[in-house]
């Protein structure tokens, strides 16, 4: 295994290349002329390492929100996620767990991609639980009788 | 809701919805975005059944369906695929 490469401020501008191709490779470290530690990385690698540090402080806080008794909770027991509220304990349990596991991807494939589809997929069920009517049907017991045949949609309909 | 699912997001964007469920239901929409409900929303409403889609109609409206592929309805009947439109939400974002 190589040995870290800690490069100086003035290397910044006499080894560039060299710098930059370890920052595109994971993390460059730079030392400043004060001794202040510095590193250089992809902004997509920060981007990751950001939105991963986001959601485990939400975690943190829906966590704690769960471990409230649900008559006592309020919007902002969420954090940012006010929209959690609309989730009961199974649900927001479930939700923290799933979270969980695409953060942890996330970090480890240094992709967001999944999160981000997943955090988009509760946030749409938390939006249509909020209704009392849409949340009654997507809860509530299939009966074929309630449902009709729909025709294709047609102008002046 | 369905009837005027037309009127409230335009033609097109009602048979573009109509013509992706009636074909490739569980397939990536040509054109608007998809996801699928999670927690219990998302559960199966029988066997057989797909998750919750989440149809999205862009700024226009939400839809969520289950589509089965292999249905049978009744005692006698052949099973053929369907889709069942849960919900229909054309409040805007």
């Amino acid at each position: 295994m190589a040995a870290e490469v800690i490069y100086t401020a003035s290397d910044l501008d006499r080894k560039r290349r060299e710098v930059t191709d370890a920052a595109r490779r994971g993390v460059a470290r730079i030392r400043d002329t004060d001794g202040m530690g510095l590193v250089l990385l992809s902004a997509h690698h920060y981007e990751v390492l950001e939105a991963v540090s986001r959601w485990h402080e939400r975690l943190d806080t829906a966590a704690r929100a769960l471990a409230k008794p649900a008559k006592d909770r309020v919007a902002h027991d969420y954090g940012d996620l006010t929209w959690l509220r609309h989730l009961d304990n199974d649900d927001l349990a479930t939700f923290l767990t799933e979270i969980r596991v695409a953060v942890s991807v996330a970090y480890h494939d240094d992709d967001l991609a999944e999160l981000d589809q997943l955090a988009r997929d509760w946030r749409a069920t938390a939006d249509e639980l909020a209704d009392p009517v849409r949340r009654e049907v997507l809860l509530g017991r299939f009966d074929a009788d309630d449902f009709v045949e729909a025709a294709p949609p047609e102008s002046g309909r | 809701m369905w009837a005027s699912l037309s009127e409230r997001v335009g033609l097109t964007a009602a048979q573009q919805f109509y013509q992706h469920v009636a074909h490739t239901p569980g397939q990536p929409a040509a054109i608007n975005r998809m996801g699928i409900l999670r927690g219990k929303a998302g559960q199966p409403m029988a066997p057989g059944f797909s998750r919750t889609i989440h149809y999205e109609i862009s700024g226009a409206g939400r839809i969520d369906y289950q589509y089965h592929d292999a249905y049978i309805e009744g005692a006698n009947g052949d099973p053929h695929p369907v889709v069942f439109i849960r919900a229909i939400n054309l409040s805007s974002h």
